[in-house]
């Protein structure tokens, strides 16, 4: 047998919290600094829509006049791109698209993060308490969850919003775009908690036999104490891995079913309200489609890199 | 086996019919009429009324779940007098609006679904799985960085982008499709080179999408099943390689594709809503979404949402039947 040797490496990780680890590996993944870089830069121009828009004159709401050519098409080439309208014109109105897709954005994000953690959240309440208790209140919520998997979600999410955003409006909690936001957030969420659900009780079940967790009850720790003081510090690597992994899914999902008319409308702008707005003109105006689908492409790939890499530097057995 | 067999079926059976009473449950309870809007803007309350009763709307809910059982086993008639309609069993309901039963209409729509579904299926299957296994033999060299690249750009693209990238600017741009075609079911028993034609870019944005994910299953699956302890046990006493993957690696790396391929398989027979609606392709989804955008056609949106439902419960018997048969210690433990 060799002896242990201790490298540098091996000494330098050995005096380090698992925190630190975890951060020490991410920094060295070039990749996903660079996707984290560009998810803060696109978070930040979400959230600073007001200010960029004002620093470059324009706004989403403004019809600009003498920018559309006698066709309703953007004068210049790459659908109107100019110092004035960095990402071009509006074909058929002739807002500005910059300011359109800045404030769009906000609401991907919105219903985005939304989503996510009310996910998160539920999956880990239930989660926990079915992994935890066990029992009968267990195994129905399995089935309950499994019998949910059964549904056509896509397709209930786009028959059932128009009849329940007119009865979240007819209860005046919400109305116009609050209560499509609303609605999709909801069915997103009722759809989407289960993932979570499984992924946190499974490891409740396994964390519950081990040996710290048996040595505080019978040191007579209360079940809370159990689940706020031993079992939750260890579930949050997956939760985090989870929620960087899932923004990217609901910021694709919002695009789609804005995209095909269910949730916001317009005024309002969002990916995929001016996705398909922009199909009626792909052959005269390419760019004013080309430019929001590389934009949207660039977050959510940014988003899943950088969740990659979250998951890489947290728990680097796992998928790799 | 029998046995197991047996409370699977009853339990599939119990399944169904709780699903199919929910559905209709929740369209149930909904504000939404369908009655007032069989009629225009023009409308009056006892034209509403007499539409409700011609509807089967003026009933309790139990009393339409009830009829709709019956309808699916022994047929069913709609309307009274001179208007009345058989549909023979199974009868899912008849649409108003489109003067059908929608048995018909789901029967017309059903073989485009399949088509789709089932030339994605192979498409994403050969590669996702060819391209998982590529990447788990050659891990950390070119080949296993190109996995990755395309594992991610696959995840990355929602369907509704890479679909209208594809046909916008590659079919349509390039005359590779025609437009009036792809509205119409060709039957690959008549006209297969139409039928291909139809169907090839739809098949490589569904298969864009599933393949990915396959990659990344299969990928990790062999990487995880390659350090157990009996393909050491190969190796050592000297099987060749190509026979570790083939017997050894690839059948247990393998067995749990059969699951999520079963799922994905009958998830998309229920209709793909977003790759059918972009390429105009006349199957379930695009039956379902134009009931719900056009008029709300509430007998054919229960109809292709159970039937939607349905697939994907069979779907989990048969994944469960098989992997029974695959791994006997399912069978034990149960």
């Amino acid at each position: 047998m060799a002896d242990v040797v201790l490298t540098e490496e091996t000494q330098e990780i050995a005096q380090r919290t698992p925190k630190q680890i975890a951060w020490g590996r991410f920094k060295r993944n070039k990749v996903g600094v660079f996707a984290g870089y560009a998810t803060l830069f696109f978070l930040a121009c979400s959230i600073l829509a007001p200010l960029i828009t004002r620093a470059f004159g324009v706004d989403n709401h403004t019809i600009y006049s003498g920018v559309l050519n006698e066709f309703a098409m953007p004068k210049g080439a790459w659908g109107g791109v100019s110092w004035q309208h960095p990402l071009g014109i509006e074909p058929g109105v002739g807002r500005d698209v910059f300011a359109l897709l800045l404030y769009g954005s906000q609401l991907s994000f919105l219903v985005a993060f939304i989503s996510t953690f009310a996910s998160i959240a539920i999956g880990m309440l239930i989660g926990i308490a079915t992994g935890y208790f066990k029992g009968k209140v267990d195994a129905s919520v399995g089935r309950f969850a499994d019998f949910l998997l059964s549904f056509p979600g896509t397709f209930m999410i786009i028959a059932l919003s128009l009849p329940l955003v007119q009865r979240v409006e007819a209860t005046g909690i919400a109305h116009d775009n609050a209560a499509r936001i609303l609605v999709l957030v909801i069915f997103l969420v009722f759809f989407g908690w289960t993932g979570f659900y499984r992924l946190v009780r499974s490891q409740t079940m396994s964390l519950r036999e081990r040996d710290f967790v048996m040595a505080a009850q019978a040191m007579g720790a209360s079940s809370w104490r159990i689940i706020v003081k031993e079992l939750l510090p260890n579930l949050w690597p997956t939760a985090i891995v989870f929620i960087s992994l899932s923004l990217p899914g609901y910021i694709a999902a919002e695009a789609t079913f804005s995209f095909l008319g269910v949730g916001v409308q317009a005024p309002a702008s969002t990916f995929g309200l001016v996705l398909s707005d922009a199909v009626g003109y792909w052959r005269d105006d390419p760019a004013y489609l080309l430019i929001p689908c590389t934009i949207l492409i660039a977050i959510v790939l940014s988003l899943n890199l950088l969740g990659d890499a979250i998951r890489d530097a947290l728990d680097p057995k796992a998928g790799r | 086996m029998l046995k197991y067999l047996a409370r699977r079926l009853s339990a599939t059976l119990l399944v169904i019919t709780l699903v199919s009473m929910s559905v209709f449950g929740i369209f149930a309870v909904l504000p939404m009429d369908p009655a007032a809007l069989t009629c225009g803007k023009a409308c009056s309350a006892p034209v509403i009324e007499a539409n409700r009763h011609r509807l089967g709307l003026d009933v309790p809910v139990t009393v339409q779940y009830g009829r709709f059982v019956k309808g699916l086993f022994v047929g069913r008639d709609f309307g009274e007098g001179a208007a009345k309609f058989h549909c023979p069993a199974p009868a899912f309901g008849y649409s108003y609006n489109r003067h059908e039963c929608v048995t018909t209409l789901v029967a017309e729509a059903f073989p485009v679904t399949l088509s789709l579904a089932v030339g994605a299926f192979v498409l994403w299957l050969s590669v996702g799985v060819s391209l998982g296994i590529l990447a788990a033999r050659k891990r950390n060299e070119w080949q296993d960085r190109a996995a990755t690249a395309f594992v991610l750009v696959g995840t990355s693209l929602p369907t509704f982008i890479s679909g209208l990238l594809i046909l916008l600017f590659v079919a349509l741009k390039f005359n590779l499709i025609n437009p009036i075609e792809m509205g119409r079911w060709v039957s690959p028993l008549e006209d297969p080179v139409a039928w291909f034609r139809t169907f090839i870019f739809p098949w490589i944005v569904l298969a864009l999408l599933y393949a990915a994910t396959y990659t990344r299953f299969t990928r990790s699956n062999v990487i995880e099943t390659s350090s157990e302890d009996y393909i050491r046990t190969a190796r050592a006493k000297g099987l060749n390689e190509r026979d570790i993957l083939r017997k050894h690696t690839l059948r247990a790396a393998l067995a749990p594709i059969v699951t999520l391929a079963g799922l994905d398989f009958a998830g998309l027979l229920g209709g793909a809503i977003i790759t059918e609606g972009i390429f105009n392709l006349p199957g379930l989804g695009r039956l379902s979404i134009r009931a719900v955008l056009r008029d709300y056609d509430l007998p054919t949106i229960l109809a292709t949402t159970i039937l939607a439902a349905v697939f994907v419960v069979v779907a989990n018997l048969l994944v469960d039947i098989l992997y029974a048969y695959i791994d006997p210690r399912v069978r034990v433990a149960s």
